[in-house]
């Protein structure tokens, strides 16, 4: 039996994964998936501090690329550097199931208003990304995928189900995809009037 | 007079305890943290086929949760200072009943790595990924550790894991490819056939 269960509280889905039992009955593979355009949580301001170290031209450029597309855009947000020690963006060079990028929270101290985060841009998972793919453009390539994590900070969920494009989608180009698409853009927006 | 004084500090012993109680709770409390992923997509399956280390049908035999330390030396060490990239991770063992390629032999023995898990301080929620059931069966697409021995990776949390069940092959995520035993029996045979041309 194949289950998908869907879930939108993230203290549900605690609870779903600490009382689940292995039954050995029937073989299972669980996953879960948060389905819907939104998360249900997002930062609780529009203005949101973000921090991040010298990482040195190429990778500096991108993510303050990325920053500027979101606060360029309509969305009305606006991310601001700070020194503080949450929300930091950091490049890191860890093993792992390859991704290329993660937001991780603290919760549910705040409820669903999220106030403290951290994104992590994995290097040599990038870098590597240039293995297979002949168009790889790095510096768009961080900008994507910095794009995409501060979706998250912003209630953006991961692969929305429409036809339009959305820089949330695993699916997209991320050599070209380097910035809020339209449908990113409006979805923010309407949490943030 | 006597009694009011301690009825006065039977109550401000009572509060105390209280405040400390909820105190405690507070700091006995596990974090609990939610990550999100931007996780790379296969778009086809003789692109995953490509870039797994291993490719294996395995029984899960156990499973239990850990915090390792996941960073690996690089350029950006000085600049992030003295952050810990330490992680929680769920690890399933498996008994490898079939390998699919020359990497890893049938019947090893094999930890599967998968970021999310609960330990006695953290509760880490990796939302999309999977979770096996000890007891059953399934083939994984891996990348292997080079941290840790005997280890492996799911290549992504959705194309790299399908369930065996009832003599057939199925994913569970979404993305995931059509497949066949005929189909893994095939990756045998190419990379054998080009292990020849070679």
């Amino acid at each position: 039996m194949i289950k998908e269960t869907y879930e939108n509280d993230p203290d549900k889905a605690i609870q779903f994964n600490s009382s689940k039992s292995m039954t050995g009955q029937k073989p299972e593979l669980h996953i879960q998936y948060v389905v819907g355009e939104y998360l249900s949580y997002g930062y609780d301001t529009n203005s949101i501090p973000i921090s991040y170290a010298n990482y040195g031209t190429v990778w500096n450029r991108a993510i303050q690329k990325s920053i500027n597309s979101w606060n360029t855009s309509n969305a009305n947000v606006s991310f601001n550097k700070t020194t503080s020690e949450w929300n930091r963006i950091l490049v890191l060079n860890k093993e792992g199931t390859a991704y290329f990028g993660r937001m991780c929270m603290e919760w549910p101290s705040f409820g669903s208003k999220l106030r403290r985060f951290r994104i992590e841009l994995s290097s040599n998972s990038i870098i590597g990304a240039d293995e297979h793919d002949g168009s790889f453009n790095l510096e768009n390539f961080i900008q994507s995928v910095l794009c995409h994590e501060l979706g998250h900070t912003v209630w953006l969920n991961d692969n929305p189900s429409t036809m339009q494009a959305s820089i949330m989608k695993y699916t997209r180009d991320r050599n070209s995809m380097v910035r809020p698409a339209a449908f990113d853009i409006s979805n923010v927006s309407k949490k943030y009037k | 007079m006597r009694k009011r004084i301690e009825r006065v500090l039977a109550l401000t012993v009572a509060l105390t305890l209280m405040a400390l109680s909820v105190a405690c709770g507070q700091a006995c409390g596990k974090r609990r943290v939610v990550s999100k992923y931007d996780q790379g997509y296969f778009d086809s399956f003789e692109s995953l086929v490509k870039r797994a280390d291993y490719i294996v049908r395995g029984e899960v035999l156990s499973k239990y949760c850990d915090s390792r330390s996941l960073r690996i030396p690089s350029e950006f060490d000085e600049v992030n200072g003295n952050y810990d990239a330490e992680t929680v991770i769920t690890v399933y063992s498996i008994k490898v009943n079939e390998s699919y390629t020359s990497s890893c032999e049938s019947g090893a023995l094999l930890d599967i790595l998968v970021e999310g898990g609960e330990t006695d301080k953290v509760i880490h929620i990796c939302e999309e990924a999977p979770e096996f059931s000890v007891g059953s069966e399934y083939v994984f697409f891996l990348s292997q550790s080079r941290l840790f021995k005997n280890s492996a990776w799911l290549l992504n949390f959705y194309q790299s894991a399908y369930i065996v069940d009832a003599g057939e092959v199925r994913s569970g995520g979404f993305y995931g490819f059509e497949i066949t035993f005929d189909t893994l029996e095939s990756i045998k045979r190419n990379e054998s056939g080009n292990g020849a041309d070679s």
